[in-house]
């Protein structure tokens, strides 16, 4: 089964937005095929995010969203240590590839989903990591059956 | 159901797991596990999860008309700001 990390631009942009594919990856952490897979720095770093001020005054959720929100990631994610990477200039880009690149050592092939074009630069630099924006992934990587299903 | 407890199950584990029943296991004389067949084990994880997944997906419809007035490339600059405050603030406390 391939593995799925999806970044936090990924998972503030599904919170908040149905459009541009973001909540349909991360809706894949309720499929059985691909395996979701995720490390708590993340998540913290997702739930700071939240409350940025700007975040947190302008956008409408309240706590019970945010918990039926996060609740899928601990109940059918993986939480994995990510190795050790240093192929980015930021830190906590190496965080998510470390995480990404850990995966691949249970999947074999592991999808990072994400905005961040510094990621995005290194697709095809590790070969079992596949770097995409959500949008590529559900295109280019979903068989059709399942994404027909999606709609 | 059939009711055990943890030493019989430590003691006759093969001849328990044959049983069709479902089984309570008691230690100290209180329910600690339930042991079903594995079949009826995924019926239920299933059941859950399409549960799971109605209620994620009613929620989050509300959600997303709520901030339906904000526009990606908004969503998108908000998001980038709070990522690159968190990142800051992260390594100034860091280096501290």
């Amino acid at each position: 089964m391939y593995g799925l990390v999806v970044d936090t631009n990924v998972l503030f942009r599904a919170l908040v937005n149905e459009k541009g594919g973001d909540y349909k990856a991360y809706r894949f952490v309720f499929n059985n095929e691909f395996r979701f897979y995720y490390h708590e720095s993340r998540v913290k770093e997702f739930l700071e995010i939240l409350q940025y001020k700007r975040i947190s005054k302008k956008y409408t959720f309240s706590e019970e969203v945010l918990d039926v929100f996060m609740s899928p990631i601990r109940k059918y994610g993986e939480s994995l240590e990510p190795e050790v990477v240093k192929i980015c200039r930021d830190i906590d880009d190496n965080e998510v590839l470390g995480l990404a690149t850990a995966a691949t050592r249970k999947s074999g092939k592991v999808f990072l989903i994400t905005h961040d074009e510094d990621l995005l630069d290194l697709n095809g630099k590790i070969e079992t990591v596949e770097i995409l924006r959500p949008g590529e992934f559900l295109r280019d990587q979903v068989p059709t059956p399942l994404r027909l299903r999606l709609r | 159901m059939q009711i055990v407890s943890s030493t019989d199950v430590q003691r006759n584990f093969k001849k328990i797991s044959r049983m069709d029943e479902d089984i309570m296991v008691l230690q100290d004389s209180r329910p600690i596990k339930a042991m079903i067949h594995w079949e009826e084990y995924k019926r239920l994880k299933s059941l859950e999860k399409d549960y799971l997944r109605d209620k994620f997906d009613r929620m989050m419809a509300e959600v997303h008309v709520r901030n339906a007035k904000f526009s990606e490339k908004e969503i998108d600059r908000d998001v980038n700001a709070a990522i690159k405050y968190v990142r800051a603030r992260r390594r100034h406390k860091r280096s501290v």
